[in-house]
């Protein structure tokens, strides 16, 4: 009789009941005494070492409050999985534990999304998430696992051009080169039966026979699957261990010695190719849409619509590169829903002749009501903006915008404040949310900057056209960082240290954050450094 | 006959939080343990009482309060998942990964690789269920839906993991 998978999985607990955990004393007294950091070293110490020890199942005993922690008995650690080797050295099944966590993974397979039945299907970056203890392989894996049932069923049709069985043997990594070992299946013969065949072999799957470069839809899509990795640019491809030569396409012969690159596969791409959000994505705030696009004019068109199929935004963007050659293009777009719902990116290029919408690219995404606030950084903000007499009304009225959108790290809200001519980085272009975003994933906590220098004491500057800049705070008025009075470094003290005072001293004047808003009321700076 | 001593909201807070801390790490923990590594797990579980505290006013009462620190728990794993993606040097070794599902020996390994097989949010009802213990209403507040959409969401979950078990050649 057959067992409920449900009563297995159960059984595969990773972290059962009867496990012991130690909470770990004064972690509760931290975090009551905490009030600005995010995350102090401390607490990561502490953390960690209780980690460890209840990894290992060990006893600890947590001393003194802040400092010490000992240690007694470390040495047993009890394994929570299993490792199997078969008997070919060359195959090591990856079945090592039932622990595992999952990270992010983007697949490739193909999108028929054009009305002519005779048009050739598209690329289309999916969404998976995989064991990230072998990410590289288990993204390969999923790829070569196709799409789900859904997917497949789904309006426009997902497929593969990947045959069903193909297995993959091994990958290797190294400087940025992909070595990849597929099965025989990959040509569409099972493994038993196959003997090589020397020189150049090819595979047509049968749902792109018709198309062109046909032979090259399967190599594209591990082309472009790993080459999303960061670490790999380029793809060399064996078939059952042997370094053979694969047709893709007419101009193109795939050999060894010459690693492929995405480029090569750039007629598999749609004439807008959207490549984040990827299709079905986990929900992201504000929406940030890349990709790439051969369109005319190099104008990209595209539209954000909730469940409803409601526009919740749209606009166009420029392309780097159009008519004829193919650019990217990056946008951050903002929106707002009251509840989680699934919604849709939509891209397209108007037509030359009568701007109707052609090339749809649309991938369905999560829209979420309100940004993250917990992992903020200007979440820890006062509770309010505290009024600053003397102030213009039109740049009073940005600084409040400003507060309240860095507030909540509603970086949609943030690139709408901000002036084009905007100054975020030195040295740095692109989108000044995405530069956050960046931060903020880093631990960086540039919107708790952002609210508490708006909260410090302004100065004001004469610059020129722009006629008199308001900043924050009341330190860069200063050339000298030793003519700054004792007040404004009091009022600093609350975002820097002695640290960053020594280190100004040092360059000789203040370049910590600043904050710049026109006599007019536009924001054209939130920068650090000199 | 009890006697009441009067409070400041500060203290009262502070031993609320307290209490829920010491009555709770150990199931927020675990609840960590089991989609992070530990280390990052510790780290997750303090975090989600860090921000217990900077939200105490507004901690549900018992029983609500533990699906309520899932909920917040649930939210920190996914930020660190994404951002140890991000982080993430990935070094592929030659080590190979058999790609047909079939080849995973047919026991608890199989059910998770159909488990990996479901879409996240199914994943998530059938881990509440099978390892934290929650019945539809704990499920619900976890996820944010009614005890009657956690209770349809969980029979759908436990059919699609049978389906998949089926499709992965895992022999239940």
């Amino acid at each position: 009789m057959s067992r409920d998978p449900f009563e297995i999985l159960g059984e595969q607990n990773p972290m059962p009941e009867d496990r012991p955990v130690y909470t770990p004393m004064g972690i509760a007294e931290k975090i009551i005494g905490k009030r600005r950091s995010v995350w102090p070293g401390w607490a990561l110490a502490g953390a960690t070492a209780a980690a460890v020890l209840v990894a290992g199942g060990a006893w600890m005993w947590w001393l003194g409050g802040d400092n010490g922690i000992d240690v007694a008995d470390s040495s047993t650690v009890p394994t929570t999985g299993q490792s199997t080797t078969t008997t070919d050295p060359a195959v090591v099944i990856v079945a090592t534990t039932v622990v595992s966590y999952q990270t992010d993974a983007v697949v490739y397979f193909y999108l028929d999304d054009t009305a002519d039945p005779d048009a050739c299907p598209t690329l289309v970056p999916v969404y998976r998430t995989v064991d990230a203890n072998a990410p590289v392989e288990n993204t390969l894996a999923a790829l070569l696992s196709g799409p789900t049932s859904d997917e497949a069923d789904s309006v426009p049709a997902m497929s593969s051009a990947i045959p069903a069985g193909t297995r993959l043997l091994g990958i290797d990594v190294a400087d940025g080169i992909a070595t990849v070992d597929l099965s025989a299946e990959f040509f569409g013969v099972a493994a038993t039966e196959y003997s090589s065949p020397g020189g150049i072999i090819y595979f047509y799957s049968e749902n792109v026979s018709r198309c062109e470069g046909a032979a090259g839809y399967p190599v594209g899509q591990i082309v472009f699957t790993l080459t999303r990795l960061p670490e790999i640019d380029s793809v060399i491809f064996l078939i059952e261990g042997e370094e053979l030569g694969i047709y893709a396409t007419p101009d193109l012969t795939i050999t060894p010695d010459d690693p492929v690159i995405r480029d090569d596969f750039e007629y598999l791409l749609p004439a807008v190719m959207i490549e984040t959000p990827v299709y079905g994505g986990p929900p992201a705030y504000p929406a940030v849409v890349r990709g790439t696009a051969n369109v005319f004019e190099a104008v990209v068109s595209l539209a954000l619509v909730d469940n409803d199929g409601l526009i919740l935004w749209e606009g166009t963007t420029m392309a780097s590169c159009g008519t004829g050659c193919r650019g990217g293009f990056e946008i951050v777009i903002p929106y707002s829903v009251d509840t989680a719902e699934l919604g849709a990116v939509i891209a397209w290029e108007a037509s030359a002749q009568d701007g109707s919408q052609i090339n749809v690219r649309e991938h369905p995404v999560w829209l979420i009501p309100s940004p993250p606030t917990e992992s903020c950084s200007g979440a820890s903000a006062q509770p309010d903006l505290a009024d600053q007499p003397g102030l213009p009304p039109a740049v009073a009225d940005m600084r409040e915008q400003i507060w309240q959108a860095a507030v909540v790290c509603d970086y949609g809200s943030l690139t709408n404040l901000a002036s084009p001519e905007f100054t975020f980085s030195y040295g740095l272009g692109g989108e000044p949310a995405l530069y956050w975003i960046e931060l903020e994933a880093a631990g960086d906590e540039p919107m708790r900057y952002l609210t508490e220098t708006l909260d410090l004491p302004f100065t004001t500057a004469d610059a020129g056209d722009l006629g008199t800049i308001y900043v924050w705070p009341s330190a860069f008025t200063y050339p000298a960082w030793t003519d700054v009075p004792q007040a404004d470094r009091d009022a600093l003290a609350t975002l820097y240290d002695d640290a960053d005072f020594g280190d100004w001293e040092l360059f000789g004047s203040y370049i910590g954050y600043r904050v710049g808003i026109t006599e007019d009321g536009e924001w054209i700076y939130f920068v650090a450094g000199d | 006959m009890t006697l009441f001593r009067p409070q400041t909201a500060a203290a009262s807070s502070e031993d609320r939080f307290r209490a829920v801390f010491a009555r709770h790490y150990e199931a927020v923990y675990r609840y960590a343990a089991r989609r992070l590594s530990r280390e990052d797990a510790a780290d997750a579980a303090a975090e989600a009482f860090t921000i217990a505290w900077r939200k105490v006013q507004r901690l549900p009462d018992e029983p609500g309060t533990l699906p309520w620190l899932y909920a917040v728990t649930r939210n920190v794993v996914r930020n660190t998942q994404r951002s140890r993606r991000r982080r993430q040097r990935l070094t592929a070794k030659a080590a190979t990964i058999a790609a047909d599902p079939a080849a995973y020996p047919a026991d608890g390994t199989s059910v998770i690789a159909a488990l990996d097989g479901l879409r996240p949010e199914e994943r998530e009802i059938l881990r509440l269920a099978a390892w934290e213990g929650l019945g539809p209403d704990g499920i619900g507040e976890v996820i944010g839906c009614s005890r009657n959409a956690a209770a349809i969401r969980l029979h759908r979950a436990r059919r699609r993991l049978e389906e998949a078990m089926n499709e992965t050649g895992g022999t239940p």
